[in-house]
């Protein structure tokens, strides 16, 4: 049983509340500076998005043979984003890991966000987004229903439920910090966490029943965020397309889901524990926990990408032999190397203690763990694309300036709702803190 | 029929002593008692044992509608319409168990919630009673009891940090 001190010594139950409640303090001139790049951000992309739809999807760059392009790199790598979220609330939860309580509600909400984001890109990609409600089966004039034999269809299910089940998730752990908040304000301040906290007191009762309700979420949601990944793995590997085709792929998406959104939890608590002053409850033993996930979950994407290469070797099958060459070595080589750099090899530093307890090295190895996730969904998807069987049908693919603005516009989306959230929000589990600090006080059997 | 019974509010900020009036509190049977704290004390849970929740039967019927619409909604489907593609049987079971799963857990969670908010009576508008410091760093309890029970119960509360005793109408 891990029994570390993960917080500052002497810290108490009221000493939680008051730095917890200090994001929610009316913001300086850099907030909203932030907000307004923000803002700008997803004007450029709701711009890009205008023009495609009045123009056509002949400004996206895809075309035969690649005709998913970083749409739907983008949709994989927001979805691998939203999975630390429910790894941290959910399987950490369930595994009783104590270092979770002060980073669960900033990747749960990482999480929440994140799958919007996701879930736009599919839209987009399809280009008549007004008619997004296709894809739900529903009983309609034509008697047609949507093939539920269709992977793509398992997708629609299977991230409306993630993001249903996540927002739930999100929103019942917040109940009684949002009374935390309620009673530290007066005024509309007071009445807006009110209507949060749903009339929560906090008697014996209610904990008990919300213990037993989160317990069971937890239990919900982890074979859920481990379904999730694998459905969209199996969008390609479902298909016959050499590289694509392949039993790994769920276990190699999962691990490499964790992988990007533990590392994006590092990217973003870096900076917030600064901003709000949260070094006392998010300390460098959560930043060393959460480094030693990435490199755990790094090893598996490096041995996924090594099995890959194997299999094409052993298999003597001149299609997939050719497809990893080209890889490799064809056009697109350079996003492979880059992406072997960046999840294979940086990680791997993780290994020496001077790095893994150095959070500022840590917050630059998760963003370049950041960039290699985005790469290798690319490589994955595109260059598979590019070749498959028939030279006769081969073809490059070039993201166009729409599609980067797009993808720059879901960045200031999700910027802008996890500021938002900062802001109005508890940003730290209060009440799991609290729980945790009067355990390792007075002991019990929480464990 | 309603009556009248006294109702006591205690706060404590120190928790040793809290604990050891709860433990007190724990040989009186049928007390209708409410404690409060700002976190979750399994040491209370013991003391003053509790039924299983009814939120895991909420749960379960939740995920069991979701299985069984997770299969029969994609079967009613592909009868209603039928369209063999691949010469593969209409009713592909193997693929729809995904569907069966994802609505499982769906329905589970949503179910969860609905559990949740019926067993804690959420939500409720009155915080009637109810001391802020509860949720900051102090603990606490509310007894409602008649007069002679009271007056067996007060010294209980000899360590409390503030009591208070008013009459509130019950229903029997």
């Amino acid at each position: 049983m891990d029994k570390e001190n993960y917080f500052a010594p002497a810290l108490t139950a009221a000493d939680i509340n008051s730095r917890v409640a200090y994001s929610t303090q009316k913001p300086g001139v850099k907030f909203y500076l932030a907000i307004a790049l923000f803002l700008a951000m997803i004007g450029f992309g709701a711009y890009c998005l205008y023009t495609q739809i009045t123009t056509g999807m002949g400004v996206a760059g895809m075309n035969n043979p690649v005709a998913w392009g970083i749409y739907l790199t983008n949709f994989v790598f927001w979805v691998g984003i939203a999975h630390s979220g429910t790894l941290i609330s959910a399987i950490l939860f369930l595994f009783r890991s104590r270092w979770r309580t002060s980073v669960n509600r900033i990747a749960e909400a990482m999480t929440v966000f994140a799958v919007m984001m996701a879930g736009l890109f599919p839209l987009i990609h399809l280009g008549r987004i007004w008619f997004c409600y296709w894809l739900f089966p529903y009983p309609n004039a034509r008697t047609l229903w949507v093939n539920f034999r269709s992977p793509l269809n398992w997708d629609v299910f299977a991230v409306s439920t993630y993001m249903t089940v996540s927002t739930l998730f999100f929103i019942v752990g917040m109940i009684p910090d949002m009374a935390v908040l309620r009673d530290r304000f007066t005024g509309v301040k007071n009445k807006i966490y009110g209507i949060f906290a749903m009339g929560w007191r906090g008697t014996h009762k209610q904990w008990h029943h919300y213990e037993t309700a989160y317990m069971l979420f937890a239990a919900l949601a982890t074979p859920l965020v481990i379904s999730v990944h694998s459905i969209v793995s199996w969008d390609f590997a479902m298909s016959i397309l050499p590289g694509w085709h392949s039993t790994i792929f769920a276990p190699y998406f999962v691990s490499g889901a964790i992988f990007s959104g533990c590392a994006m939890v590092i990217t973003i608590l870096y900076p917030l524990r600064k901003i709000f002053k949260l070094e006392d409850l998010i300390t460098k033993k959560h930043f060393t926990r959460l480094a030693q996930m990435m490199l755990l979950t790094s090893l598996i994407v490096s041995y996924s990408y090594l099995t890959e290469f194997f299999i094409a070797w052993y298999s003597n099958n001149n299609f997939e032999q050719e497809s990893f060459l080209y890889r490799a070595f064809g056009y697109y080589g350079p996003y492979f190397w880059i992406m072997l750099t960046c999840n294979m090899f940086i990680p791997l530093t993780i290994f020496f203690k001077k790095i893994r307890t150095n959070v500022k090295i840590l917050f630059i190895i998760s963003i370049f763990v950041n960039i290699g996730m985005w790469m290798e969904r690319f490589v994955i998807i595109i260059t598979s694309l590019a070749r498959d069987f028939d030279p006769y049908a081969w073809g490059q693919y070039s993201p166009t300036h729409i599609e980067w603005g797009i993808f720059i516009g879901s960045f200031g989306g999700f910027l802008l709702l996890f500021f938002s959230f900062v802001k109005f929000a508890p940003v730290v589990a209060i009440s799991e803190v609290k729980g945790q600090i009067h355990h390792d006080m007075h002991g019990g059997d929480h464990d | 029929m309603i009556s009248v019974k006294n109702r006591l509010k205690a706060v404590y900020n120190d928790y040793t002593k809290f604990i050891k009036a709860i433990d007190k509190l724990s040989g009186f049977v049928d007390l209708d008692i409410e404690v409060f704290s700002p976190m979750p004390l399994h040491e209370v849970f013991e003391l003053l044992p509790q039924k299983p929740s009814g939120v895991r039967w909420f749960t379960f019927s939740g995920a069991i509608l979701g299985i069984i619409i997770g299969f029969a909604f994609p079967i009613y489907t592909v009868l209603d319409w039928p369209l063999i593609t691949g010469g593969k049987p209409l009713v592909t079971v193997q693929a729809f168990i995904i569907i069966a799963f994802e609505l499982m857990i769906l329905f589970g969670a949503g179910f969860t919630l609905l559990g949740l908010l019926f067993h804690a009576k959420l939500p409720r508008q009155s915080l009637a009673n109810y001391d802020p410091k509860f949720s900051e760093n102090s603990f606490g309890m509310i007894i409602k009891a008649d007069d002679d029970e009271l007056e067996k119960l007060r010294p209980i509360f000899s360590e409390a940090d503030d009591v208070v005793v008013d009459t509130v109408e019950v229903d029997v």
